[in-house]
């Protein structure tokens, strides 16, 4: 259910608005400039924590594992994804410590697929708190994102032991962990928030959801390496792989962490652009629905 | 969206603003349109639409021609419901106003128009700052327990952190879910409350902020005989300091103990405003 809105044809003001103005009432449900709205949403920071750490807590809250789960459900994933493409499609020949390289695109690919799932759910499965409370929206994707992120933290911790007994030795470079997981932080806030407008807007964008999420994962290099089969590909369609963001953030994860892959200047620069403009460009799209979300 | 035929001009709000205080809420021309999908699931069943349903849907079809054919489904069934048919009254300082009506006569839109919840989709409300809406259905998060979940509510209204520890044991007393011979109910996770109990906290939290101009739904009912008397004289507080107030009750008894003007809502529209034994004998007379 959505509320129907039409806009008020530009013209004189009407005389209650006169009244209104001379009695100083401002009007009630009309959002403020971009950043106000940012101000707003700092202001409501320890708001997002909060509903992001109980989320954690939540998640878990039924099973007898209980937050190991956090741990385990990658590590399967990637013991799935090594059965089927290391060992019976052998997808990982001619790549260097394709373990390694298979676990690092699993765990990180998870944090920006995740954090879209959770934030395109954002508004829709908080209705019940945006119809009750006044709060910028915003904190509710920038919450789940948040909640990915501190689940991701055990992730990267079990990443970075699996990285070591595959006897990668540790170097200055795994310092760049930080960086990224900053620049990858923003970009999954800036999707978390396109995508919980556009659900908010459209119920059927979760029905394709899914399917968009696979057919990225599978464009992104995870489990095979793009540079060893680009080279008869077509010029378009090289750029398109390669400057996916996707791809890019999994690879300079391995660039960061494994001595035989390096990150090249075009892929930093890819990868901030991707990072700041979508984060720019999710947070601009979202302010702009802020009177329409859930309101009905 | 056009402005419906039937709906008379907007009632003269002077007749029942005795009070010379200045105006602080002006409802004006307010419209509110829900725009509802109906599809297989919420149509009449055996309307034209579900037949050709059943019968398009014989053929096995594939995930994509499922999801577009349910779009085209569902868009050709928008239906329009007019929750609010253009509204007109001003509140002036110091005002305390009951909403009376029958089931689905907009009373519940009409105020969280006001809160800003529900946007309008026409005509527009001007406030003397925000209007807080102290409602029964502040949903919160039932994994956790009592006290977290008044620090939620209370950091999302705007509290900073020191406020809501200032603020904790005020609202852990009105919840009076904290009872030293029952024990402390508040360091239950809420999924364990009682929707009585529930009601009773998310009252607690609401009522913790003093806002300016205070709309009430239907909270004076809530809870046991404990709670009646404690979220009364909460609510007697508030009223004192607010600048105006709002309430819709279906306790006409509480409107005629509590209000100095009443409006009447039928269908969407006003059907009488003026001073409360007035408005609340018509209505009587019209329900006998």
């Amino acid at each position: 259910m959505t509320v129907a809105i039409s806009r008020r044809p530009s013209g004189p003001p009407s005389q209650s608005a006169q009244r209104a103005a001379a009695a100083g009432l401002a009007r009630v449900g009309i959002g403020t400039g971009f950043f106000p709205y940012i101000a707003q949403v700092w202001s409501r920071r320890h708001f997002a924590w909060m509903l992001a750490r109980s989320r954690v807590a939540a998640r878990s809250e039924g099973d007898i594992l209980g937050a190991l789960w956090n741990i385990l459900r990658p590590v399967l994933t990637a013991l799935v994804y090594w059965i089927v493409f290391d060992k019976i499609l052998k997808t990982g020949k001619g790549i260097n410590n394709f373990v390694t390289y298979l676990a690092i695109g699993v765990f990180m690919f998870t944090y920006t697929q995740s954090s879209l799932q959770s934030g395109a759910k954002a508004i829709t499965g908080n209705l019940t708190l945006v119809r009750a409370l006044h709060f910028p929206r915003a904190v509710l994707p920038l919450a789940t994102t948040l909640d990915e992120l501190i689940s991701t933290f055990p992730v990267i911790g079990v990443m970075l032991g699996l990285t070591l007994v595959n006897h990668e030795r540790p170097s200055w470079s795994w310092l760049l962990l930080l960086p990224l997981l900053l620049l990858q932080t923003m970009f999954n806030v800036g999707l978390a928030m396109v995508f919980a407008r556009l659900t908010s807007r459209i119920r059927d964008v979760s029905q394709l959801l899914p399917f968009l999420i696979r057919l990225w994962m599978y464009l992104s290099g995870i489990f095979y390496s793009i540079e060893n089969r680009s080279k008869d590909w077509d010029l378009w369609a090289k750029i398109v792989m390669e400057y996916n963001p996707g791809y890019i953030i999994v690879t300079a994860y391995r660039g960061a962490l494994m001595g035989h892959y390096h990150i090249n200047t075009h892929q930093w620069i890819a990868l901030v652009a991707w990072s700041c403009g979508l984060f720019v460009a999710g947070a601009l799209y979202f302010w702009r629905g802020e009177e329409t979300y859930g309101r009905g | 969206m056009d402005k419906p035929a039937e709906t008379p001009p907007p009632a003269p709000s002077g007749e029942a603003a005795t009070h010379t205080g200045k105006p602080v809420i002006i409802v004006d021309d307010l419209h509110v349109t829900f725009r509802v999908l109906v599809g297989a699931t919420t149509g009449k069943p055996g309307a034209a639409s579900g037949a050709a349903t059943a019968t398009q849907m014989e053929e096995p079809l594939n995930v994509m021609q499922r999801f577009l054919r349910r779009r085209k489904l569902r868009t050709r069934h928008y239906r329009d419901v007019k929750a609010i048919r253009g509204i007109s009254f001003t509140v002036n300082h110091g005002d305390v106003v009951g909403i009376i009506g029958s089931n689905g006569s907009g009373k519940s839109t009409l105020l969280r128009g006001i809160a800003g919840l529900v946007p309008a989709t026409q005509g527009a409300i001007y406030a003397n700052g925000q209007p807080t809406l102290l409602g029964v259905n502040a949903a919160l998060i039932g994994d956790l327990s009592g006290y977290r979940n008044i620090t939620l509510g209370c950091l999302a209204m705007g509290m900073t952190r020191r406020q809501v520890e200032t603020h904790m044991d005020e609202i852990a007393q009105l919840s009076t879910l904290r009872d030293p011979k029952k024990g402390d109910f508040l360091e239950l996770p809420m999924s364990t409350y009682s929707s009585g109990m529930a009601a009773k906290l998310r009252f607690a939290i609401a009522a913790s902020t003093m806002p300016d101009i205070l709309l009430i739904d239907e909270a004076l009912a809530t809870g046991d005989a404990a709670f009646q008397k404690t979220s009364k004289a909460k609510i007697k507080e508030l009223r004192d300091k607010a600048a105006a107030v709002i309430i819709v009750s279906h306790a006409l008894a509480d409107v005629e103990s509590n209000c100095n003007r009443a409006i009447w809502l039928e269908q969407g529209v006003i059907k009488h405003d003026g001073e409360v034994h007035d408005v609340l004998r018509a209505y009587k007379d019209s329900v006998n």
